[in-house]
């Protein structure tokens, strides 16, 4: 049986930075269960977003052509179990990582137990 | 395959997501060769040191002059044969300031990749690249340029001024500086704004540089 594919979406109007991620993401072990969506501005990452669910968004922040708090009031509104990564093209500074997990009462607990900095995001894989 | 006709690329660039995508995009670019990258000149020079690369592609900004500095140094120093600004940048100051300082071109960072590619090829042969967006500002400087009013020429007293606006200096402490009261300060900045025709201190160093009179 074939694995589930892990829908990405990478959010910028930016096609240098976007081509760049695709790059970064091809070099993955994985790379042949990822389907890669691209969008560059907020219809088309609304739309990508509510149609393919993806697992895992990249999101250009502070691209004005992305419309982060429209974006960000779709997200927090969804249901969908998703990982953000925000990332400002505009600062060099931190990438925001937002990771909503759905977990059954024994792994909240378990959660709750376990030191966070061993959890594993789907990212983090090198 | 690559061959020793390879353009040598070195990338700088202090944000590390992009400067690591546009590396992995350019890698596998049929000619090109990426050397190294770095986020900081400090970083770059050391490489570039113990090996010159053919193209050095850039972010920077372009309001430090010593950023400016970078460029003419690993071109003096022969790091580098040429010098691309990749930027978001679109001011006249930062503008000028990259032209002043020998690019032999200047991508924004908003382009499509295989215009930067394109941007890359010609660049090497010699050519000197301004992103289209750009253009009509280079031409509108070439413009102000050859708009010199030599009958209006600063004095020295108002050219150090200038010079110390241009360093970051406050009304207060240029005045303390040279010794002079903060209303004659004013004065004298009042006297260049009119000699060039411009409003506040960021057109005036813009000027400056244009006319030659600044670094």
């Amino acid at each position: 049986m074939d694995q589930e594919k892990t829908i990405v979406l990478i959010a910028s109007a930016n096609s240098i930075f976007r081509n760049g991620i695709l790059k970064i993401l091809s070099k993955r072990k994985d790379f042949q269960n990822l389907i890669i969506e691209q969008a560059s501005d907020i219809k088309e990452v609304l739309r990508k977003y509510s149609k393919n669910k993806p697992r895992v968004l990249v999101i250009d922040y502070d691209d004005k052509n992305i419309k982060k708090k429209l974006f960000m009031n779709s997200f927090l509104q969804d249901q969908h179990n998703a990982q953000l990564l925000l990332v400002s093209l505009e600062q060099s500074g931190n990438v925001v990582f937002y990771d909503r997990q759905v977990l059954s009462t024994d792994e909240a607990h378990h959660w709750l137990q376990i030191p966070w900095n061993e959890n594993k995001s789907l990212l983090n894989s090198e | 395959m690559k061959n020793e006709k390879s353009i040598r690329i070195f990338l700088i660039d202090n944000h590390a997501l992009f400067r690591k995508g546009l590396k992995a995009i350019l890698a596998d670019v049929s000619n090109f060769k990426i050397v190294g990258d770095a986020s900081s000149y400090h970083e770059a020079e050391t490489i570039l040191q113990e090996n010159p690369v053919d193209m050095v592609l850039f972010d920077t900004d372009f309001y430090i002059i010593k950023n400016n500095e970078f460029s003419e140094n690993i071109l003096k120093n022969n790091l580098t044969k040429k010098v691309v600004a990749l930027t978001f940048a679109k001011s006249r100051l930062e503008f000028l300031n990259a032209i002043k300082s020998g690019i032999h071109g200047y991508i924004l960072k908003d382009e499509e990749i295989d215009y930067l590619i394109d941007c890359i090829y010609k660049i090497h042969a010699g050519r000197f690249i301004v992103s289209e967006s750009m253009v009509e500002k280079l031409v509108k400087l070439l413009i102000e340029k050859s708009e010199f009013p030599i009958n209006l020429i600063i004095s020295d007293r108002e050219l150090e001024v200038l010079s110390l606006i241009q360093n970051g200096y406050s009304n207060s402490q240029i005045g303390k500086h040279l010794f002079l009261s903060e209303n004659t300060i004013k004065t004298h900045i009042k006297h260049i704004y009119k000699k060039m025709s411009v409003s506040n201190r960021k057109e005036a160093i813009e000027k400056g540089i244009l006319w030659g009179i600044l670094k």
